[in-house]
């Protein structure tokens, strides 16, 4: 379900901006240039939300009550 | 005929799978039965898939009936999660196994009887028809997880699920692996014929073979007054009676959603990176990663508390996705993409047992079921 909503954000958004847009200018110069690098952000991006989702959930009360009741 | 005695308390564990040895015959063969109907059900449809696109050419005809399994697994999940917990195990899979083995039939039928021209036009009601068998045979294949995974609570003891699980996760990259050799091959070599034979043959195979295997299962009682055919009220209760184990799910549904952002460019990606024929034999050397996790579950177990597993192995993987993208290195992506697909079993294996351990059993299969609708985990 995902594939089909990401892959037009890629081609349309991210590809664009990595490749001469101002994506490049802003970071290019040690992120690299040229559409792959576009999606490469998206990885970046997708891992770092998720990091910071996994971190929420590690410190919240639903966490701390699954692992204190193995039962 | 395997007999089995219903109690096992008391035995030790001498096999190396960890699973007390008069249920574990049993649990073994429905391992086996459910990696045929698996790996038949996922073949069939992605040969479906590509025949449609190599006869077609047409990207939307792919994405809807794409999308049109993902949707109909989703709905059909917890309809039959309702139906497992209000029936014996046994006979769920039946229901399943013949499910598949009726559409496959009615599917070769057709494709015998009517011109192929007739069937690949989109127009065509004939191309609905053998897209809508095809897709309800192997839907139903798809739904064994459920049952499956009951099944584990019903037949192995409490401490030893999680290896059970582990082995449940290493018979889906099995079939994983099956699939994407195999589909591929038999389109390019034999044509969309040979694969409905082949998978109509395995499937009356695994039904054959589910016949013979006997659990020791009594009827349930519907004890909890529930008459919905699609239960989801029933999971919802079940679900907030356990503190935390909402959040676990809305957690996994969400890693799947972003998950999907990963497996969605990474073809992408890679054919950036590299050849289609390296980046082919690449992904089947990977997948293997996927066997791996299972097999480490399936040795060592996921220790006391599972679900600190499940966070720890989401941490470094959206760790490994932030990344293995900083430069584009194939070396990076592979190292990347082993220590994703070796985590994914664990993290899934984690997460079924929380479940069997925190569930009663006369709801596990709506909960399973609801998982599924929630969660929505696509195969690739």
């Amino acid at each position: 379900m995902t594939a089909i909503f990401i892959g037009p954000v890629a081609e349309k958004v991210f590809m664009p901006t990595m490749t001469d847009g101002r994506g490049a200018d802003w970071i290019g110069s040690w992120f690299g240039t040229g559409p792959e690098r576009g999606l490469a952000v998206m990885f970046t991006l997708a891992g770092l939300v998720g990091v910071v989702v996994t971190l929420v959930v590690r410190a919240s009360r639903s966490y701390r009550e699954l692992a204190v009741a193995p039962s | 005929m395997n007999t089995v005695m219903v109690e096992h308390e008391d035995e030790t564990s001498a096999d190396p799978l960890g699973v007390a040895p008069s249920d574990e015959a049993t649990f073994r063969q429905l391992l086996i039965n459910t990696l045929i109907s698996g790996v038949t059900s996922s073949f069939l449809w992605f040969a479906l898939t590509f025949w449609v696109y190599l006869e077609t050419r047409s990207v939307v005809a792919t994405g809807v009936i794409g999308g049109a399994f993902s949707l109909s697994a989703a709905f059909i999940g917890p309809a039959f999660g309702t139906f497992v917990d209000h029936h014996r195990k046994h006979a769920a899979m039946m229901l399943t196994t013949a499910t598949s083995t009726a559409c496959f039939a009615a599917a070769t039928v057709l494709f015998l009887l009517v011109d192929a021209d007739q069937v690949l036009r989109m127009r065509s009601p004939w191309f609905w028809l053998l897209v809508a068998l095809t897709l309800l045979g192997s839907v139903a294949g798809q739904m064994r997880g459920i049952a499956l995974s009951t099944c584990v609570t019903l037949l192995v003891p409490e401490d030893r699920r999680d290896k059970a699980n582990g082995l449940v996760g290493t018979i889906t990259g099995v079939s994983f692996a099956i699939t994407s050799v195999f589909s591929g091959l038999v389109i390019g070599n034999l044509g969309m014929g040979w694969a409905l034979y082949l998978a109509l043959a395995l499937t009356v195979g695994a039904l054959v073979h589910l016949r013979t295997i006997h659990i020791a299962e009594t009827v349930p009682k519907s004890a909890d007054g529930s008459t919905s055919r699609i239960d989801i009220r029933g999971a919802m209760e079940a679900i907030h009676a356990v503190p935390g184990l909402f959040m676990l799910i809305l957690l996994a549904a969400f890693n799947n959603l972003l998950g999907g952002v990963f497996m969605a460019l990474m073809d992408a990606y890679g054919l950036e990176l590299v050849s289609v024929q390296t980046w082919g034999f690449l992904w089947g050397f990977i997948m293997l990663a996927f066997i791996a996790g299972g097999l480490i579950v399936a040795k060592f177990g996921l220790g006391s508390v599972p679900i600190r597993l499940v966070v720890l192995g989401n941490l470094a993987n959206w760790i490994v996705c932030s990344t293995f993208a900083l430069r584009s290195s194939i070396v990076m992506l592979t190292i990347g993409m082993i220590v994703w697909l070796t985590l994914i079993p664990i993290i899934e294996a984690a997460e079924q047992t929380v479940l069997q351990r925190s569930i009663p059993f006369e709801r596990q299969g709506r909960v399973f079921g609801f998982a599924q609708m929630v969660e929505n985990a696509p195969p690739r």
